[in-house]
């Protein structure tokens, strides 16, 4: 009986463990490639869909990342959009970085959802970017979206 | 019982601490890893001296980096490169009329050839608003084909006003043109043979189809919010 309980609390507290840490960490990562081939990664970046737009705050909340999205459209359950511009907000500042392509896929189902004519699939509730700028640089996202407003 | 809780909640605390801490948006948490050529050097201690040294300011340190770093990303964007024995395929210059549905085009009584699922309230798009994305070519609606970029783009003939020519590209299975077409059950083809469907997508884009038991040779516009074919008044 006394093995019983112990393990019940154990496990209590184990179930408490990993929902903390599933939240600490219900956020991606963005990847930037420069065009000189250098790279930088941002864990633990938080993300949010606006309806229009998504921002990626970095973790020391000193930068946000706006990218301005149009024509979505719905890809079987996943929203699919292409990359208007992206905005740095840093340091007091607005700086435009000018997007030659890329697309953005959403998954806001609870159900995993296969990318079209991919092998490749996207969590419930996260997310997937690809970005190149004008000026060479690669901007990859892969995560959690933390807020969503849809329209 | 109460050793096991003490346990527990030895454990839990062990544990959620260090998440917290991890979890939280502070200086050191943010700062970007990996291979690139703009991480600063770490803080490090000073070095211990025999004696005091007299009091003088320190030496500014690099500032760490913090945010995001997009140190090429400025300046005018540099003009695309030229493909091996191939064009450019760059924006043309505006035209002086971009063919655009009026909005009230219901109200002049403009013929209309019903989408057979007979959309409403963007219906076709989960009841999602399209918008344009200005840097793709006819903003997206018949795939990711970004201006300036050379790859991803089969021209697909052109059609001819007399004026300018307008080149038409494939379809990308996937877009909204691609749809549009789906739900006529009409076959994209190159524009430029006569008595073809000629449709006139956002932002001047064009593509052509063969005509079908619904949709007859002819020019038409795109009601994007129905996903149907208006066609216009002859001038």
């Amino acid at each position: 009986m006394r093995l019983i309980r112990r393990s019940l609390a154990l496990g209590f507290a184990l179930g408490l463990l990993l929902g903390v840490c599933a939240n600490a960490l219900a956020n991606g990562t963005v990847r930037v490639q420069q065009s000189d081939g250098s790279v930088q990664k941002y864990p633990q970046t938080r993300m949010a869909w606006t309806g229009h737009a998504l921002w990626l705050h970095s973790a020391d909340g000193k930068g946000v990342l706006e990218i301005t999205t149009g024509a979505c459209t719905y890809v079987n359950d996943l929203l699919r959009c292409y990359p208007n511009g992206m905005i740095l907000h840093q340091n007091g500042k607005q700086r435009p970085i000018a997007v030659r392509r890329g697309t953005i896929y959403m998954n806001f189902t609870d159900q995993q959802q296969r990318l079209p004519l991919s092998s490749q699939a996207i969590a419930p509730q996260a997310l997937m970017v690809a970005i190149q700028t004008q000026h060479g640089t690669y901007v990859t996202v892969r995560g959690h979206l933390d807020g969503a407003r849809h329209k | 019982m109460k050793r096991s809780l003490r346990t527990a909640l030895a454990l839990l605390l062990a544990f959620t601490v260090p998440a917290a801490v991890l979890a939280r948006p502070s200086g050191g948490g943010g700062r970007p890893s990996g291979g690139g050529g703009h991480a600063a050097p770490a803080a490090r201690p000073a070095p211990a001296r025999p004696a005091p040294a007299p009091a003088r300011p320190a030496p500014a340190q690099p500032q760490h980096p913090s945010g995001f770093s997009f140190p090429h990303d400025q300046g005018p964007a540099p003009r695309p490169a030229v493909p091996p024995g191939g064009h450019v395929v760059v924006k043309p210059p505006a035209r002086p009329v971009v063919r655009a549905l009026p909005p009230n085009y219901a109200s002049q009584h403009w013929p209309v050839v019903a989408n057979p699922h007979h959309w409403g309230g963007w219906g076709w798009n989960h009841g999602y608003p399209w918008a344009p994305a200005y840097n793709y070519w006819g903003w997206g609606f018949w795939g990711p084909f970004a201006i300036g970029a050379f790859t991803g783009f089969v021209l697909f003939g052109a059609v001819s006003d007399g004026d300018y020519v307008y080149d038409s590209y494939e379809v990308e299975p996937t877009s909204p043109g691609a749809q549009l077409l789906q739900n006529y059950g009409l076959t994209q083809t190159q524009c430029g043979p006569p008595n073809l469907v000629v449709m006139w997508g956002p932002d001047n884009s064009v593509i052509c189809a063969y005509p079908n038991n619904l949709v007859s040779p002819g020019e038409y516009d795109i009601d994007t919010e129905t996903l149907t074919l208006v066609s216009p008044p002859q001038q």
